[in-house]
């Protein structure tokens, strides 16, 4: 098998994501593109035409959707990949119980053993995405080798066409119910869709050790199936945005993450309250949306911070570059991080940064001191001695900045590739 | 003549709403009401109202004025409303002085300029913009005013003496049952202040509501509202009893559209009632009464307000500014500026603050989403409270980084 011609299926693709995860499957699948990996790129609704190394399929799943009357591409997705959790757990026959090591927040995770049935309309859309995509590789059976799926909204689909036309099938895992939800009121049909796409796999990724480990402990998968990889990030293209010079002479420290338990937004106002009244011209902006921005206004006011912390919504693209130009720190105290992207993107743009522990990006940024997300006395030490000691700024600075220089998606790909040649190896001979 | 006295007064108002400053225009000399873009909400949403109510209804009113020698009603303009009308639509000055040169008929109120909240920060804020109103008038129309409306018709005994202290000797409030104690609210009323020279009008809610909210409304009992069943009602009051009919100028074309019928109706009660009077002439009217009875004005009832109350929504108190925590850290936050902002000297940063501190900004935050939140979504200039703090976080910070670099 000299050049293996791969079906990845996706979700979501930059400009129209709605996080991390359509920039980690376009800079993946652009490197290993670039290579000698033929690759078809399926995604649920209709994409504008794009130069790449791969090529793009639109599958949407709604009916009245035909790709004709399609004329403009929605801004966001038009399905949110993460949505809030919604609680379904109630009826379980067998369920296993897992408990998880670190405390915080963090409980029990029960795995149904039925299968259930879709229930909302994103779990009925990613089912008629499944077979919209089986369809489309019922066609070109011929031409595919493998399936290599992103995240829960894709695994259906990479099931069915391991069943029907048995072929290999990669799950790659960027984020799970369990870090979402947090364990709270967490939706049983996906993370039942997870175990069950996990164990059908012939191969895991996992974006990191973190979330191995998650995988291992919470969804019983055998770690001898699970590969990490960890993302890579795009060079940057130099002046793709002007440096913004908002805000002079006050130091502005930046979190960017969707509005979620997940993220700990909260922890970050936690901090803003803490470093205020150490430095009370300190600028904290909030750039994202989610299900805690109302809450989020409140305790911002609650606790006397509406001049000190403002709110941008949710940035993209140049914006947000320019927003990660002008901080002087960026502080990621997510309670789960898979991976944590947002980070890396972060120091690329000169910004250093402040990470919760529980994150990906920590196994990358291995010298640079993580923190635990809800140990606010930690992050507010960290984040000062970053403002107040130019020194130490600089030498953080540059030691996350040498990171990004082996953190590729070159380098993932190679790595991807290598998956996928094993596989093909055990599987076809 | 059987008909009760009626006064009218009139609120005309418009505030200048934020514009959706982005943080990366902090420090970078906004124009936080975007007042230089010829397309701005406030001159948009101040043209519109101005063709569905400012123009016509003032037009109706000086005819109404001319034709009806026993017509009168009262008004106040706020200074943000005037500054607007200048800028944008200079004929509403032109009607306003004609009306005003009917002096015997038509009275105009003072207030405080920005229509804000000062008077529970700063009393020396809320002084100066009340001087700030004076001075505007008097340069506008050579009018000095003595009788006095605070924001929002806001009223406490507190509030009271501050007023008095500004030399005025009349004000007004909301007719609140639980300080009325079974008076009746169509008498004239004393403050409840050290040696008291104010006295006070309260609106008579259930006969304004009529016109203000119900007219339109298909699902009340008595719509249509014809003038003829209006004065029949009025008519079970005394002749020595005052309405007072207080409302938003807007009520006429804006909050009852022209369609509704209610210029006609307007129109058609001033022809045939009888009885109306400006606020300052009820006062003279209720006091020559005393002395005609040989009692000083000491007879008159007092109204004792210790918590202040408003015209707003079913609690008729602060709670439509002031209740929840976005509006308390925004105002107390806001304030918290002013020693600094006046320091220095700054006019554009003064005028800036100054703009803020209007009640409208806080207003717009209110959550309280039961049946008075139809009324605050109507009347929210942004999508919901939470962006109007959003907004108003962003341009506080702005304020303060335009101060340090001052410093």
């Amino acid at each position: 098998m000299s050049h293996p011609r791969v079906l990845m299926i996706g979700w979501e693709l930059p400009p129209h994501n709605s996080g991390g995860l359509g920039v980690a499957c376009e800079g993946l699948t652009q490197a290993l593109a670039s290579g000698k990996i033929s690759i078809d790129f399926t995604l649920p609704y209709q994409s504008p035409l794009r130069l790449g190394d791969f090529r793009i399929v639109s599958l949407s799943p709604l009916s009245d959707m035909s790709p004709s009357e399609t004329t403009s591409p929605p801004i966001s997705p038009p399905f949110n990949a993460y949505q809030s959790p919604v609680n379904m757990a109630s009826e379980f026959a067998h369920f296993s119980t897992l408990s998880f090591p670190t405390k915080h927040h963090l409980t029990n995770l029960r795995l149904s053993t039925d299968l259930l049935t879709p229930l909302s309309k994103m779990e009925r859309d990613v089912e008629n995405y499944a077979q919209k995509v089986l369809l489309y590789a019922q066609k070109r059976n011929k031409q595919i080798d493998l399936v290599h799926a992103h995240d829960w909204m894709s695994l259906p689909a990479a099931m069915k066409i391991k069943q029907k036309l048995g072929k290999p099938m990669i799950a790659h895992i960027h984020s799970t119910e369990f870090d979402r939800s947090l364990s709270n009121d967490y939706n049983s049909y996906i993370t039942r869709v997870e175990y069950e796409g996990m164990r059908l796999a012939d191969r895991v990724i996992a974006v990191s050790y973190y979330t191995k480990r998650l995988l291992v402990e919470k969804y019983l998968i055998d770690p001898y199936k699970i590969d990490v990889v960890h993302n890579g990030i795009s060079p940057s293209t130099p002046s793709s945005s002007p440096k913004s010079d908002f805000a002079p002479h006050r130091p502005v420290i930046v979190f960017m993450g969707r509005l979620t338990m997940q993220k700990g937004p909260d922890y970050f106002l936690a901090l803003a309250a803490k470093i205020i009244a150490h430095l009370p011209d300190a600028l904290f902006v909030v750039a994202g949306s989610g299900d805690m921005y109302q809450q989020l206004l409140f305790t911002n006011a609650h606790h006397g911070l509406s001049a000190n912390v403002l709110f941008s919504c949710f940035l993209r693209g140049p914006e947000k570059e320019k927003l990660f130009k002008r901080a002087d720190v960026f502080v990621m105290p997510s309670v789960s991080e898979p991976f944590g992207l947002v980070a890396l993107e972060a120091i690329q743009a000169g910004t250093p940064v402040v990470i919760s522990r529980n994150s990906g990006v920590a196994e990358v940024l291995y010298d640079t001191p993580a923190v635990d997300f809800w140990d606010i006395d930690a992050l507010a030490e960290q984040t000062l001695s970053l403002l107040l000691n130019k020194k130490y700024y600089q030498e953080v600075l540059s030691r996350q900045t040498k990171k990004l220089g082996s953190t590729t998606w070159k380098k993932s790909a190679k790595q991807v590739e290598k998956i996928y040649s094993s596989l093909l190896e055990s599987f076809y001979e | 003549m059987s008909n009760p006295r009626v006064c009218f007064y009139f609120l005309l108002h418009q505030p200048m709403r934020l514009d959706n400053v982005s943080v990366f225009n902090l420090g970078l000399n906004s124009d936080y009401f975007n007042l230089q873009d010829k397309n701005n909400q406030n001159r948009q949403v101040f043209l519109k109202v101005a063709k569905k109510s400012y123009l016509p209804m003032l037009t109706i009113l000086l005819d109404l004025v001319k034709k009806h020698p026993h017509f009168c009603f009262s008004f106040s303009a706020s200074g943000v409303f005037l500054e607007q009308a200048q800028l944008w639509q200079p004929k509403l000055i032109t009607l306003l002085k004609k009306l005003l040169a009917h002096d015997q008929q038509v009275e105009l109120v003072a207030e405080n300029y920005y229509h804000s909240l000062s008077f529970l920060y700063s009393t020396s804020q809320f002084q100066s913009q009340v001087r700030e109103y004076l001075k505007l008038v008097w340069k506008l129309f050579k009018v000095r005013p003595k009788t006095f409306r605070n924001t929002e018709l806001i009223y406490s005994n507190t509030i009271a003496a501050q007023v008095q202290k500004l030399g005025f000797d009349l004000t007004f409030a909301e007719g609140v049952d639980r300080y009325l104690q079974g008076r009746p609210k169509t008498q004239l009323f004393r403050a409840n202040i050290p040696d008291p020279q104010l006295y006070l009008l309260l609106k008579h809610a259930e006969f304004s509501d009529d016109i203000a909210f119900r007219f339109s409304n298909k699902g009340w009992g008595e719509h249509p509202l014809t003038a003829d069943k209006y004065i029949a009602w009025l008519d079970q009051y005394s002749p020595q009893d005052f309405i007072n009919l207080f409302m938003d100028f807007e009520t006429f074309g804006e909050h009852q559209w022209a369609d509704t019928g209610i210029f006609e109706f307007f129109a058609d009660f001033v022809a045939k009632h009888k009885s109306f009077t400006t606020p300052t002439a009820a006062k003279k009217l209720a006091l020559d009464g005393l002395v005609k009875m040989e009692l000083s004005p000491d007879a008159l009832p007092v109204y004792d307000v210790p918590v202040p109350i408003s015209w707003a929504d079913q609690e008729r108190d602060l709670s439509a500014w002031l209740d929840n925590d976005l509006q308390k850290d925004a105002l107390q936050k806001l304030f918290v500026l002013e020693k600094k902002i006046l320091s220095t000297k700054d006019t554009h940063l003064i005028k800036d603050w100054q703009y803020l501190t209007t009640s409208d900004h806080f207003y717009y935050m209110c959550t309280k989403y039961f049946s008075d939140g139809d009324v605050h979504a109507y009347f929210n200039a942004y999508q919901s409270p939470l962006e109007a703090y959003r907004r108003f976080c962003i341009v506080l910070a702005d304020l303060d980084g335009r101060l340090s670099s001052l410093s």
